[in-house]
This record gives structure tokens, sequence and C-alpha cells, in this order.
């Protein structure tokens, strides 16, 4: 700023220590600016007659107002009287509550009943996992339409159902085809489930897939000496009730690892199928062909191409039967192990392990729910960064 | 730490009777000067109220006068954008202690009438409320440098209105 800017800081005794040394040193030197100087003193003494001494008025009766809201005792808080600091602790102590009711949720640990599988919802009703996308078209099938499309599909072709798959035993009643209206998915997957008792969740498991219309495969358990018992169940369950299954068997234990999967075999099925009725076209073909044949010659090489199709429309018809078979029933693989008994394993734990093991849980859980903490911040930042912005506002306003 | 933030959030209530008992008279020229005598009154004991209703965002950084003149200073921005027949601000000054003001008085007033609303504000807090740059700034949320700046800015405005008055037959 040139040293003309500042003679007005200059007489209202605004400046720096060193820019009022420069300006004097200025005023000196120069008297066009000690010209200018006094000036403006004048222009600024003109103002000493604009100074307002008229007497005020409305000054008792706004005393009289304000001593009246003094002497009453504040029983309400409102929103602007409670301190801002409060709201920020108090938004803090939720997003701390809310992590830590997550962090420390027990986990679900009933045993499954016969009683309790009687009055579980339906499959129908339970949500779907990994559900496809329903066609938008005017070709989406409800769930009766597909019900009726699997009933002619089963009809037309009976052979196909009634069939079994290799190696396999089928449950009484073949169930719906997939659950997913309009698709056929193929679902498998693996749980690995943590109990007090193995035999006896492998029990309640079997009784359970055995009540959904499902069976099992195969069973294994072992209960060496020195090792933690374990069970693995193999088991088929119907594709409508999968769900169902993997959720009351979650219940059963905690669950250590789950794996699902899905695949959608539509196109494949439908292909095959179509594949299917032409190869039957064909051998129909091959039939008026052979019965029309005249010498012996033509007779064995259309009884050699009959065979051909023959063979070639049986190997797609039981591949397309096993592909609706592992739509229709899904595999699941169930591994029980029991809970360690700590005292068993650590029968020589002193007070300082205990304290320990206890310090590394708490700040393990304290770890993960400061984690919680700042990931729902910053998840949240839109929100608690708005809100700090209008009471910046707010406050630069007010001032 | 947390001493520090506790005092923070919990400042010292303010007496606002004993405010007003100190300060209504500098409230009431200042709101006097800005929207007139009929409304002076009601400007003033608004801020008053409005201090009042925010004596708790009051963290005491300031002196509470300061506090009360920014109050001051949005409750006649409000009254002066929500009404359209403030009084004009020559005859408002002519209104001074003197009631035969002389002619370069009245000039002066003309002349501040003119300047712009910000350099009018600025010198009529700093020249006749006698508030310094610190303290202006303090009211109307703006850092020092710019209050000296408008300062300067409306001298030179002042200086040039009066030399165009002198310069005229």
């Amino acid at each position: 700023m040139k040293l003309h800017d500042q003679l007005n800081a200059y007489l209202d005794n605004e400046l720096s220590f060193a820019d009022r040394v420069e300006i004097e040193k200025a005023l000196d030197q120069s008297p066009e600016l000690r010209e200018e100087l006094e000036a403006l003193r004048v222009l600024k003494s003109g103002f000493n007659p604009l100074v307002n001494t008229e007497a005020p008025t409305g000054k008792q009766e706004l005393l009289a107002r304000l001593r009246q809201a003094e002497s009453q005792p504040k029983t309400r808080v409102g929103w602007g009287t409670m301190p801002k600091f409060a709201w920020g602790m108090g938004a803090i102590l939720a997003l701390f509550s809310v992590a830590i009711l997550q962090e420390f949720r027990p986990a679900p640990t009933t045993s499954i009943s016969t009683s309790e599988v009687a009055s579980m919802p339906p499959a129908s009703s339970a949500p779907a996992m990994g559900q496809a996308p329903v066609p938008t078209d005017a070709k989406a099938l409800s769930t009766e339409s597909m019900g009726a499309a699997s009933r002619e599909m089963a009809s037309s072709d009976q052979a196909v159902a009634s069939s079994p798959a290799p190696g396999l035993p089928l449950p009484p009643s073949v169930p719906q085809r997939g659950k997913i209206v309009g698709r056929d998915i193929i679902r498998s997957g693996s749980l690995q489930i943590e109990v007090q008792d193995v035999r006896a969740a492998m029990t309640s498991a079997s009784d359970l897939v055995n009540s959904l219309g499902g069976f099992v495969v195969s069973s294994q358990s072992s209960a060496n000496e020195g090792q933690v018992p374990t069970g693995t169940l193999e088991v088929r369950i119907p594709a409508g009730k999968f769900e169902q299954a993997v959720r009351q068997l979650s219940e059963s234990g905690r669950v250590l690892n789950e794996s699902i999967a899905a695949q959608d075999v539509t196109a494949e099925i439908a292909a095959g199928e179509g594949r299917v009725r032409a190869l039957a076209d064909a051998e129909q073909t091959y039939l008026r062909m052979l019965q029309q044949a005249k010498t012996t010659a033509a007779q064995i090489e259309i009884r050699r191409r009959l065979d051909e199709v023959r063979a070639e429309r049986e190997a797609l018809r039981a591949e397309t039967a096993r592909l609706q078979d592992l739509a229709a029933m899904s595999s699941l693989m169930i591994t029980f192990t029991q809970k360690a008994r700590v005292e068993e394993n650590q029968p020589n734990a002193t007070w300082w392990d205990d304290s320990w093991q206890g310090a590394s849980n708490t700040l393990d859980a304290v770890g993960r729910v400061v984690g919680r903490v700042a990931i729902y911040a910053l998840f949240l930042s839109p929100i608690w960064l708005t809100a700090l912005a209008w009471l910046a506002w707010n406050r630069r306003k007010q001032r | 730490m947390l001493t520090m933030m506790l005092r923070r959030t919990k400042p010292e209530p303010l007496a606002m009777s004993e405010l007003a008992e100190s300060h209504y008279d500098a409230i009431w020229r200042f709101c006097y000067r800005r929207v007139g005598h009929d409304l002076a009154s009601d400007a003033a004991q608004e801020t008053f109220l409005v201090a009042l209703q925010r004596q708790h965002s009051f963290r005491g950084d300031s002196d509470p006068k300061t506090w009360l003149f920014g109050i001051a200073v949005n409750v006649c921005r409000g009254l002066i954008r929500s009404r359209k027949e403030i009084v004009p601000l020559e005859s408002v000054v002519a209104l001074a202690s003197d009631s035969n003001p002389s002619v370069a008085t009245i000039r002066l007033q003309q002349a501040i009438a003119k300047l712009s609303e910000d350099h009018r504000e600025t010198v009529i807090l700093h020249e006749i409320d006698g508030f310094t740059y610190a303290e202006i700034g303090a009211m109307l949320g703006i850092p020092e440098g710019t209050v000296k700046s408008r300062l300067h800015h409306a001298f030179v405005a002042l200086r040039k209105s009066l030399g165009t008055e002198d310069a005229q037959p």
C-alpha cells in the first residue's frame, strides 16, 4: 500500500510501529504529504459535530422485559439453546452406540427342533439370494404359470422326470424345478458351523433337510482322541427351499464359513430340449425311410443313421435331465465343528493368561469399533459436513 | 484439552439487563443513524432481544459491546431491507447535538450520504462510534485490512465529493 493510502490509518493510530516510523520519515521529507495529512485531519475533525447526544428512548421498557425474562426459570430447553458441543457429542455417541451394538450383538445359538421347523414360513416367503432378474417383457411368467409349464414339461418328457440320476436316490416327490420364475438355476454351497454338540447338530440338520423335502447324500463324522470332533453332511435340498435351509442351519451355531454359488443353466436346458425334439423328428423320418427302402444296402445305411440319432438323442436327454435335476435339487455341504472348551484346551491357564486374553479381546473389539465409527463417519460425511458448514455459516451470520 | 473444550462450550452467562444498562444508549444512537428516530428504539430493543436468544453462542472471544454492535448491524440491515421509507442519512445526521449545524457539517453529511453502504457503515462505526479497526472487523465479519481499505477509499471519496462542491460556483 502506498504512503498516501496509509495516512488515514496513521491518524487513527492503527499502524504498526515500522509503518509509523516510515510514514513519519516520509512526512519529514515531503511537504505535499504533510499537506495531505493536514487536509485529512481537518476532514476527520468535521465528524465531531455529528456525534449524536440525543437522549435514547425505550430503554426502561427494554430493561423491564429483560429482567422479566431473566427472572423466569428456564424450564424448556429449546433446539437453539442447546450447545452445539452437546449436539456434536450426541452424534458421536450415537455413532459409537450403533457400532458397539453391531459389534457385540450376540450370535444366535438356538437349536433346531421339529416343532420350530414346522412353524417356519414357507419357502416362497423367504428372500431370494442371488436372484436373477425376472424378464420384464410380456413373456414373463408368473409362479402359477411356471408351475403349469413345469407340469406340461414333465408330462411330455415322462422318462426324464422319472429317471433317477446315476448314484443319487430321488426324494418321494419331485419338487418344482428352480425357485426363480422362468429360470433354471443350479445352486450349491458349503457351510462350516461351530456347534456345542456335533452329533446332535447333525441329527437336527438331517431332520431339517428331510422335513424340507430333501435328503442326505452322505454323512461322515470323526471324534478322535485329542482332536476337535467334526461331522460332514452332504445334502440335496429342493431349490425353492435352499435359502430357508441355509438360514435355519446357520442358526444352529456360529457360522465360520459360508459359500453359496449359483449357475444359470436355462439356456443349456432349453437348447438341449430343442435338440432332443429335432432328433426325435429325424428319428421318425429315418423310420419312414426305412419302411420305404428297397435295397438291403439302403436299409443298413438308414439303420446305422437311425442308431446314431437315437444314441445322440438319449445322450442329450440324459444331460438335460441331469441339469434339470441339479436345478431342482440344490446341493449343500455342511461341516460341523465342535466348539472348543477353553478349560480343556488350556488346563494350566493362569490369571496372567486370562488377563492377557481379555485385554487382547478388548483391544480387538475397541479397534473394530473405532474402525466402524471411522467408516460410518466417512460414509455419512455428506450429512455432517453439510451440517458443519451450515453451523459455521450460521455462526458467521450471528456474529 | 477437555478443559478447554468445556470452557469453550460453557461460557459465563451474560447478564443481558446489565449489558443493556451499559450499552443501550450507544446501540440506540447507532441504530438512530442507520434507521432514523422512529425506528431506533425498535431496532435497539430488537438487538438486545436477539442477543438474549443467542447469548449461548457468545464465546467470549470479543468484547460484549462489539458483539452487540455486530447484532445491531444485522438488525438495522434487516430493517432497511424490509422498509423502503427509511429516513435518509443526511436528515438523520442533521439532528446532531448542534441544533444549528454549520454549512461544512451539512456538506459533510451530504457527502457521507453519497457513500456506498459498506463505506458509510464503516466510516460511521469508526469516526462517530469510535470503534477500532479490529472491532469493526469483528462486527462486520471482515478482515482488519478490509476495514482499513474501506476507510481509505471512503475518505478519498469524501474528499473528492467535498472538493467538487468547493469547485462549484
